[in-house]
C-alpha cells in the first residue's frame, strides 16, 4: 500500500530531476525506511543527496532523532565545504578589524560570526549568512541620501556585534528593485582595505548554496487498510503534500493520514502508532477529501473516524482547511486525507537558533 | 556504570600505524626530502608563517610520494595547506601521520574512539541492564551493526567522549513534576527551551531573552518599581484587555463568575506595561532600537516563541510572560504599587493566584532573602525512553524537563530514562534542594 503514496511521488520526483539544469548530486530521492533506525544504516553518499525520506507512522516516535541525524550527519556539520569557504571570509573580515579595533576584539569577532553562521545554517537560514537583517548576518545593507531623481546610493555594513556595524562600501544603485535583491555587487570599498572583504562576500554570496547544502523531507504515513489505489487521489495528495513540504523549504517533516470513510468496523492503532501520534503540530494542516465525501457529509462519521485515529476532532476544525477532490473519472472511493505538520525537534522555523542548548551557552 | 564505545569510523580511513612499512620506506628512501622538510617544520613555532610553508611542503612532497594502492580520502583541511578552495585534495594516512595540524583537525579527531560514560543520575535510583542499554546506541541490518551518538544535533558535545545520565521514568517525574503542563497546548510544549528548577516553570524562546534582559536592566527596573507610586499608569487598551482576559481565564487566575476581579486585572497589567515601556538601556540613542521596546517588536509566533495559540502587540506579551516567570517580581509590584487604589485589596488576591501562594496585605513581604529565591535555569534535556511493550501506554512525549528524541523498546523492568543534561550542573542542584 505504501506505492499508494511512493509511486505519484517517484513520479514527481522523476520530472523535478529532468528538469536540473546541474549535476547528478543534486538529484531528488524517494528512499522508504521500514525502521525508524535505518537511517543510521543509509549510505552517507546517499544521505548528502535532496531526499524524501517515506517512514511508517510508528517511526514518528523517533522523529527528532531521524531528522537531527539526517541534518547534522552529513548536510549541516562544521567541516563541510561550505563552511571552509566562510572561514576565508572571516579570516580577512578579522584582518580588517584588527587594523581598527585591535587583534583580540577582532579574534572576538571571527568566534562569534562564525557561531552565527553556524546557527543560521544548522536552521535552514544559509542564505541569511552574508546579507541580512536579523543582526546574526555577517553584513547588511542600508539606504544611504538620495543622489538623484533617477539614482539611489546604498551602504553596506559590516556587523561588528551587538548591534555595531562598521560601513565598507557604498554604490549607486540605478534601478531601484536593486536595492531590495540580495546581490552585493557594484559595491565600492569606503577605504581600500575593505576592498577584498567586499569582494570576498560578493563572491560568496554568488555560490550556489544548493550545491551544498542537501533538502531531505520526511513523511510518515499511516494507510487505512482497506485502501485501494484511486490513483488521482493520492496524484492530488503527493501534489499539495510536496508544494507545502518542498517548495519553500529545505527540510520538512509531515504525518499523512490517509482513511477509508466507507471502512468497515473501528481503528485500532498499535501503541506506538499512538505515542506517534502526540508528535503531531495541529498549527499547520490541511485535509484533502473525495468527491463521493461531499456529495454525502457526515459530520458525526468523520468525528468518529478522527477519534478512533486518537486525534483531536476540535482541534483539527480550528486549524485545518478542507479542499475536495473535484475530478468525477478516478475510482471515487470515499476517501479522506489529513496532512499535519511532524514534530522532529528542530528550531527550524523558530527564532531560537539552537533550541535548548541556548540554555547552557549563557 | 557503563562504558559504551563509538568510533565515528572514515571511510577509507586506515590507522597510520597499521602502515608502518610504508611510512618506514619513505623515510629511509634516498631521494626522499622528508627528513629536511620535517625538522624544518619542529624547529618553527606552530604559530609562525615558516612552520605553515614547511607544514606545506612537507604535505605536498608526502602527497606526491603517496602509494598508488593506498586509501585515499579527502583532506578536510586543504585551505590551510594553500590548495585552491574548490579543487579535490586526496591524502592518505602517511600524509596525516605528518600533517602539521593534526591536532586540530576532525578526521584525526573523529577516529579516536568515543567514550560514553553513562550513570545513574540518582545513587539510590535503579539501572537497566548493559545489554538493553546498548540497544539506544546502535542500529542493526542484516549484515552490519553501527553504533552512533544518538544526541547528534541536540548536545553540543555530541560525539565527544563524556557523561550520560540514566534515571528511572518514576523518579524523573518526582524530581520534575509540572502540574503547570497542562495549562498549556501540546503544540506549545514542544517549543519549550528550558525550565526554572524552583517555580517548576516552563521557558520559551521569547522567555529566555526577556529574563536575560531583566537581569542586564535590573537598575532600570528598580526605578520603575519605585516610581510606581508617585505616578498614575495609562491604562492598556480594550483589546489588550480582552487578550489578558482571556489568557488569565486559561491560566486560572480568574473565573468567569468574578466580574469584580476585572478592573483589578486590568489595573495591574497597565501598571506593568507602564513599566515596561519606561525601561531604557543607558547610552543609546534611540531608545526605540534598543532593549525592552526592541524585544516587544520581535516576532512573537503562537504556540512556538510564546506558549498560548493567539497573540497580542509584544510588550502585552512580555507583561504576561513577566509576571509568569518571575513571581518575586509580582511581589516586589504588590510592595510598590499604589496601595490607596480602589483595586488594591482584589489586585492582592490576583496576584496571589498569580505567584500561587498567599500574599499578605503589608509592606513586610519578604524581599530581602534573595539567595533563596535565585533562579536556576535548566536546559530541556534531550532523552531516550527505553521500556517495554508494556510501559508505552504511559509514555508521554511532552514533558517540560525532558524532549523525547527516541523510544527503545527493551527487555527492562520499568521504564527509564537515558539523558544529556548538556553539560549542566543539574545532579548537584538537585542533592543541594
Amino acid at each position: 500500500m505504501i506505492d499508494f503514496l511512493c509511486s505519484p511521488l517517484e513520479e514527481y520526483v522523476v520530472g523535478l530531476n529532468k528538469n536540473l539544469l546541474v549535476k547528478d548530486e543534486q538529484n531528488y530521492n524517494v528512499v522508504s525506511f521500514e525502521n525508524p533506525k535505518d537511517v543510521f544504516l543509509l549510505d552517507p553518499n546517499q544521505l548528502n543527496q535532496n531526499n524524501f525520506f517515506i517512514h511508517p507512522l510508528s517511526s514518528a516516535v523517533s522523529s527528532p532523532i531521524i531528522f537531527r541525524s539526517t541534518h547534522y550527519r552529513n548536510v549541516y556539520n562544521d567541516t563541510s565545504m561550505w563552511m571552509k569557504l566562510l572561514d576565508k571570509v572571516l579570516t580577512e573580515g578579522e584582518e580588517v578589524i584588527s587594523g581598527l579595533k585591535g587583534a583580540d576584539f577582532a579574534e572576538d569577532w571571527f568566534f562569534i560570526m562564525k557561531n552565527n553562521a553556524t546557527e543560521l545554517v544548522r536552521t535552514g537560514n544559509h542564505n541569511s549568512v552574508v546579507l541580512g537583517s536579523s543582526g546574526l548576518s555577517l553584513s547588511k545593507t542600508t539606504k544611504g541620501k538620495t543622489t538623484g531623481v533617477t539614482s539611489w546610493n546604498d551602504e553596506l555594513h559590516l556587523s561588528l556585534g551587538k548591534d555595531k556595524f562598521l560601513p565598507i562600501g557604498e554604490r549607486i544603485v540605478e534601478n531601484r528593485f536593486q536595492r531590495h535583491s540580495s546581490e552585493l555587487s557594484g559595491f565600492i570599498p569606503i577605504k581600500p582595505e575593505f576592498g577584498k572583504l567586499i569582494s570576498l562576500l560578493d563572491k560568496f554570496i554568488n555560490l550556489d548554496s544548493n550545491s551544498f547544502f542537501k533538502n531531505h523531507h520526511h513523511l510518515y504515513y499511516w494507510l487505512d487498510k482497506s485502501l485501494e489505489d484511486d490513483k488521482e487521489f493520492f496524484e492530488l495528495l503527493i501534489e499539495n503534500y510536496v508544494r507545502d513540504s518542498s517548495q519553500s523549504r529545505t527540510q520538512s517533516a509531515y504525518v499523512v493520514i490517509v482513511v477509508d470513510f466507507s471502512r468497515k468496523g473501528s481503528i485500532n492503532l498499535s501503541p506506538l502508532e499512538k505515542i506517534a501520534l502526540q508528535r503531531i503540530d495541529y498549527s499547520e494542516s490541511w485535509m484533502l477529501i473525495s468527491k463521493s465525501i461531499r456529495r454525502e457529509p457526515d459530520p458525526n462519521r468523520m468525528k468518529q473516524l478522527l477519534t478512533e485515529l486518537c486525534l483531536q476532532p476540535e482541534l483539527i476544525s480550528r486549524h485545518t482547511d478542507p479542499f475536495y477532490l473535484e475530478s468525477d473519472t478516478g475510482l471515487q472511493r470515499k476517501y479522506f486525507a489529513i496532512l499535519l505538520k511532524c514534530d522532529v525537534g528542530s528550531w527550524i522555523g523558530s527564532r531560537e537558533l539552537d533550541g535548548e542548548q541556548v540554555m547552557t551557552n549563557n | 556504570m557503563v562504558i559504551i564505545e563509538i568510533t565515528d569510523q572514515i571511510e577509507g580511513f586506515i590507522d597510520p600505524t597499521s602502515e608502518s612499512d610504508s611510512l618506514r620506506n619513505l623515510l629511509m628512501s634516498e631521494e626522499s626530502n622528508l627528513p629536511n622538510l620535517l625538522m624544518s617544520m619542529i624547529s618553527h613555532q606552530s604559530n609562525t608563517p615558516e612552520y605553515k610553508i614547511a607544514s606545506s611542503s612537507l604535505h605536498n612532497h608526502l602527497r606526491n610520494n603517496m602509494r598508488k594502492d593506498s586509501n585515499v580520502f579527502l583532506c578536510p583541511h586543504k585551505d590551510w595547506f594553500g590548495y585552491p578552495v574548490d579543487s579535490e585534495i586526496m591524502v592518505d594516512s602517511s600524509v596525516c601521520t605528518f600533517c602539521g595540524i593534526k591536532s586540530n583537525c576532525s578526521l584525526n579527531r573523529n577516529h579516536k574512539p568515543i567514550n560514553l560514560v553513562i550513570k545513574k543520575l540518582f545513587n539510590h535510583d535503579n539501572f537497566p541492564p548493559e545489554s538493553e542499554l546498548k540497544k539506544c546506541f546502535e542500529s542493526r541490518s542484516i549484515n552490519s551493526i553501527i553504533k552512533y551518538d544518538p544526541f547528534v544535533g541536540f548536545s553540543l558535545e555530541s560525539n565527544i567522549s563524556r557523561e550520560l545520565f540514566v534515571v528511572s521514568k518514576s523518579l524523573f517525574e518526582q524530581i520534575f513534576g509540572f502540574d503547570k503542563d497542562s495549562h498549556y497546548h501540546p503544540t506549545a510544549l514542544q517549543h519549550i527551551l528550558g525550565f526554572e528548577f524552583q517555580t517548576r516553570t516552563p521557558i520559551w524562546p521569547i522567555d529566555r531573552r526577556f529574563l536575560m534582559l531583566r537581569n542586564e536592566l535590573s537598575s532600570s527596573f528598580s526605578k520603575g518599581f519605585n516610581g510606581l507610586s508617585n505616578r498614575e499608569s495609562t491604562s492598556i487598551s480594550d483589546l489588550e484587555f480582552e487578550y489578558v482576559k482571556r489568557v488569565s481565564l486559561k491560566m486560572g487566575w480568574i473565573d468567569k463568575s468574578e466580574k469584580n476581579m476585572y478592573q483589578a486585572l486590568r489595573h495591574l497589567f497597565s501598571d506593568i506595561v507602564n513599566i515596561l515601556k519606561g525601561i531604557r538601556v543607558t547610552g543609546t540613542v534611540n531608545p526605540e532600537e534598543s532593549g525592552i521596546i526592541k524585544l516587544s517588536k520581535s516576532s512573537m509566533k503562537p504556540l512556538v516563541d510564546i506558549p498560548f495559540d493567539e497573540n497580542c502587540n509584544g510588550i502585552m506579551e512580555l507583561a504576561l510572560r513577566w509576571v509568569i516567570l518571575l513571581p518575586q517580581d509580582v511581589e516586589r509590584y504588590m510592595v510598590h504599587c499604589n496601595k490607596y487604589h480602589t483595586t488594591h485589596e482584589i489586585k492582592m488576591k490576583l496576584c496571589s493566584r498569580i505567584v500561587g501562594r498567599e500574599l499578605s496585605i503589608s509592606d513586610e513581604i519578604n524581599l530581602v532573602d534573595e539567595s533563596k529565591k535565585k533562579s536556576k535555569y535548566f536546559p530541556r534535556f534531550p532523552l531516550i525512553v527505553i521500556t517495554n511493550n508494556d510501559g508505552l501506554n504511559a509514555i508521554n512525549l511532552h514533558m517540560t524537563a525532558g524532549r523525547v528524541i527516541d523510544i527503545v523498546i527493551a527487555n527492562v523492568s520499568e521504564t527509564y530514562y537515558l539523558l544529556d543534561t548538556l553539560n549542566s550542573d543539574i545532579s548537584k542542584v538537585i542533592d543541594n534542594d
